[in-house]
């Protein structure tokens, strides 16, 4: 076993393997709730969701730029499937953020992992940020275009407060899903014998 | 040349099995050599030995020299021992990377950076002389587990390295596949290179074997020649633990019942596609219960597609099971039956052993299932693992568990599908014991299985598939084992044609 | 999940190389942000319309193209007429999710479609991304097919041990289903991982040097043309509208 401060092809393989599952869990999660009701608890929801796979993952991390690498593929899956640029630019800032906070606090760290996850789960924002924007650039379009009442329907639609519930959400949700994750990590894996 | 001088090995993670003690072996270029013995002799363990798995991916305490041409291999980085040693593993699912056949067989050219026409050129080659043409440009996800297995071999034949070492290739392969497998083994020693297989199914790879090691306890222990190894006694191979070496020729050892009650099938039809062919088409089929049932047929003759059929898998087949008078459509038939995948560890949900086994029964008194959860897990030797993550367990301990669920929840009809593929001799009498029990318990007992030594050790009725269709059903007795002999030779034949 | 399944032995008529899907996907990802006209708007939706046509996805097609008449055709009758409140609100989101949006979702499925995963990996190389994003990427997308046969396995086992949705067991503790369905996925995937990595550095996988790749990607005709006709579209609609 060599022991390198660089990415070796096992850390890129295991860093597939855990995007791949916290991927899958997150879409699968992001379909069960297909019902436009759920919307605002996916923010809630999906944090801790992916805490399952995402705390696996941490007990694999050693090194700087895993979590980074898996907010590029994240975003770079989001962006191929239609999210722009938003999509892309939340996932990967989310990632680096998680990644120099797991560096600052420290590899296989408690504490650290969960404040890292937490950091990770903000970058979901620019899945539904893209919306938001979108909807942003549309009110303003709309105001010049089609009067005040749509453009203030609009604007009750999307407070700019809901970002930062969004993210206080998503913040809270990491943490909690950080701790559902370590308790099946006890519960399960650790006894299964996989970690 | 390969040397292997006072080479000990143990395994970071602390298990007692698979290690290595004090291994002295010379390996000559061009040598086929075939290691084997119980599981956890440490034969897999030698095999990494020689790729450089071990000390590069699995960490542990090495003592010795490994040599390749008497250089130290752990002196070499593994994509360099990769250019000289190809490597092919157990699983024909999990070892592949790409999701398509052509850049599979290519990867690691690939990743040596060869030029593009040269690499066009070794996969032509290498398609043609492991005759894959027809493999060619497919999504692997869609091969079988033979063909797949096959990529692999094509995979490490594209590198041209000197040495090929196959951990267990045959595990997961059907009969006629196995015959392919030999094509390919025979092809490299054509070409002269070494190859070293560690394997429990003997039959096909004894003749072409120049030696064979027996190992025990992390020790080669005894050495043959293909002849030498060809005289063992078969009560000499159970000794030591090792399957036939003519399997396809033993005496069927369980005799049916004489007049059992029966089961009832009533016109069973489902196709995967909508309007597509049948792929079950079973009009009307009586068989006994309280039997071994050995379903047997060639690949892709609808074998599984019965199985699901009958444990009630697919919504959408028709026809219904008629037992004791009752009839059971396809939802109904989940009440009463199971099926023990190949794969275990799909079937395993809880924390522990008994909560496992809990969650098959009712949940009204818990005091009186757990009880009886005790007894059942008493009645198949897990008692003393009560509180251990069944994914913990080992292999043989994965499918006690799931057989004691499928007690627990009372089913009466038990599918059990492949439960030998890559188990040794002893473990393999240990399935055929726990099936046993459960016919004397009186359930009636499906396998799906191409491992003859099983058929023969525990079969008391034969059920053959060919094209959806049942061809013939009967029990075992003169006739059925003459026809089953013939199921097998023709099976090698086929095998053989498409190797050849 | 779509999935980078495709394989396609040679290409003929229409394809495009996959970093000028890269581009085209930017420019409707970016023009989504710029709308202006009307006309500017279809000229952004037809270049994934197009593109699904000529990969012959006729059926996504067609329901983008009745979604997006219909969005066209609300927003243009919006001012005349007087919804109540709640349904204005709704219709407004609608619209602008379907107008705004529904483009590079559309061009993602595409994207997803006519791309196989070894195209998309030696474009990605061509386009001199190293191998720390390579590398997961192919395991992502070798991972996912995977994981659907597992996931489908295991939904078998649970429907065979009577384990599912709605059943009395379910309402005792529903979060368990999810507990049964996701914990013995990962430790399949797990396990999967473990021989996969093994069998991957066996043949080279850590080879420093830069690899090569057998998968044929280059621009043609179809790349040049499809840009000039995409970029000649939308810059006459922005500029100059004929609405």
């Amino acid at each position: 076993m060599e022991n390198t401060k660089k990415l070796t092809g096992k850390d890129l393989i295991n860093v597939g393997i855990y995007t791949a599952m916290t991927l899958v869990i997150f879409f699968v999660v992001g379909l069960l709730t297909a019902l436009p009701v759920v919307y605002p608890f996916l923010f809630i929801i999906w944090p801790i969701v992916c805490g399952i796979p995402m705390m696996l993952y941490y007990t694999k991390i050693q090194k700087f730029g895993m979590l980074t690498i898996t907010g590029i593929i994240g975003g770079i899956f989001f962006y191929l499937i239609g999210y722009g640029w938003i999509g892309l630019l939340g996932w990967v800032l989310g990632g680096i953020l998680s990644d120099v906070v797991l560096k600052i606090g420290g590899y296989q760290k408690f504490k650290a992992t969960v404040l890292s996850y937490a950091c990770f789960c903000l970058g979901i924002m620019g899945c539904p940020a893209n919306l938001w924007f979108a909807g942003e650039a549309y009110w303003e379009n709309i105001h010049t275009s089609m009067g005040d009442q749509y453009a203030n329907t609009l604007q009750s639609l999307m407070p700019s407060w809901m970002l930062y519930v969004g993210f206080a959400l998503l913040f809270v949700g990491g943490i909690l899903g950080a701790l559902l994750g370590h308790k099946m990590l006890k519960k399960h894996f650790e006894r299964a014998g996989i970690v | 040349m390969i040397e292997l001088k006072d080479v000990s090995f143990t395994y970071e993670s602390g298990e007692t099995q698979n290690n290595l003690n004090h291994i002295n072996l010379t390996i000559q270029d061009g040598e086929t050599i075939l290691l084997c013995g119980e599981s956890g002799c440490g034969k897999t363990t030698l095999t990494r030995l020689v790729n450089g798995l071990i000390p590069h991916y699995y960490g542990g305490k090495l003592t010795g020299q490994v040599l390749l041409d008497g250089k130290e291999l752990k002196d070499y980085p593994l994509y360099q021992i990769g250019q000289r040693v190809g490597s092919v593993f157990q699983n024909p699912r999990t070892q592949f990377y790409n999701v398509d056949t052509t850049s599979e067989i290519v990867f690691g050219c690939e990743n040596m950076a060869l030029p593009v026409p040269e690499m066009r050129e070794r996969l032509e080659e290498t398609a043609h002389s492991l005759k894959l043409e027809k493999l060619l440009n497919r999504s692997l996800f869609a091969l079988s587990g033979g063909e797949k297995q096959k990529i692999a071999c094509a995979s490490a034949d594209a590198i041209h390295p000197d040495i090929f070492v196959l951990d267990e290739p045959s595990s997961n392969l059907d009969i006629a596949t196995i015959e392919d497998l030999i094509g390919v083994i025979r092809h490299w020693q054509s070409e002269k290179k070494t190859v070293i297989v560690a394997e429990h199914r003997l039959y096909y790879l004894v003749p072409y074997a120049d030696r064979i090691l027996y190992m025990k306890h992390g020790s080669i222990v005894r050495e043959f020649t293909g002849t030498e190894f060809q005289k063992l006694s078969p009560d000499e191979l159970q000794g030591m633990g090792l399957r036939a070496l003519d399997p396809f020729h033993l005496p069927p050892e369980a005799a049916p019942k004489p007049a059992a009650p029966k089961l009832h099938i009533k016109g069973f039809q489902f196709s995967y596609e909508k309007h597509g062919p049948l792929n079950v088409d079973i009009p009307d089929l009586t068989l006994p219960q309280g039997e071994i049932i050995g379903i047997i047929g060639n690949n892709g003759a609808g074998k599984s597609t019965f199985a699901r059929c009958l444990c009630g898998l697919d919504k959408k087949a028709k026809g219904v099971l008629e037992m004791d008078g009752t009839p059971y459509d396809a939802k109904q038939r989940r009440h009463i039956s199971y099926m023990v995948m190949q794969d275990v560890n799909h079937q395993l949900f809880t924390e522990d052993v008994l909560d496992e086994l809990l969650l098959s029964m009712g949940g009204e008194d818990e005091k009186a299932d757990t009880a009886r959860a005790k007894e059942i897990l008493n009645s198949l030797d897990l008692l003393d693992k009560v509180k251990l993550h069944p994914m913990s367990l080992s292999g043989g301990e994965k499918q006690r568990v799931a057989i004691g669920s499928a007690i627990a929840s009372d089913k009466k009809i038990l599918i059990f599908d492949e439960p030998t593929s890559g188990l040794d001799y002893r473990h393999m009498l240990e399935v055929s014991d726990n099936l046993n029990r459960l016919k004397e318990m009186g359930k009636s007992l499906f396998l799906i299985t191409h491992d003859p030594e099983l058929i023969y050790k525990c079969c008391t009725y034969l059920l053959f598939i060919q094209g959806s269709k049942v061809l013939w059903h009967r029990p075992m007795d003169g006739e059925a084992v003459k026809l089953l002999r013939a199921f097998f030779s023709h099976e090698q034949e086929t095998g053989a044609v498409n190797a050849s | 999940m779509e999935q980078f399944q495709a394989v396609v032995e040679n290409r003929t008529g229409f394809c495009l190389d996959p970093r000028t899907k890269l581009l085209l996907m930017a420019v409707v990802a970016t023009a989504e942000f710029l709308y202006s006209h009307t006309a500017f708007m279809i000229a952004v939706a037809m270049i994934p319309f197009v593109l699904l046509l000529t990969n012959r996805q006729y059926k996504t097609a067609t329901v983008f193209f009745c979604l997006f008449a219909a969005g066209l055709f609300v927003q243009a009758i919006q001012n005349s007429v007087q919804f109540p409140m709640i349904v204005n609100m709704l219709v407004v989101l609608l619209v602008g999710l379907v107008l705004r949006l529904f483009p590079a979702f559309v061009m993602g499925a595409y994207i997803i479609k006519s791309t196989t995963a070894s195209e998309c990996i030696t474009a990605l190389g061509r386009m001199h991304i190293g191998r720390q994003i390579t590398i997961p990427l192919s395991v992502l997308f070798r991972f996912i097919p995977t994981m659907q046969e597992e996931s489908a396995a295991i939904k078998d086992a649970m429907r065979m041990r009577e384990v599912q949705f709605g059943t009395k067991k379910f309402w005792q503790n529903p979060a368990a289903l999810i507990e049964y369905r996701f914990i013995p996925l990962m430790i399949s995937v797990v396990k999967i991982g473990d021989d996969l990595s093994a069998a991957a550095l066996t043949r080279g996988l850590d080879n420093p040097v830069r690899r090569t790749n057998i998968t044929k990607v280059g621009f043609t005709g179809w790349d040049l043309l499809a840009v000039l006709i995409a970029g000649a579209a939308l810059l006459s609609t922005y500029f100059f509208s004929p609405w």
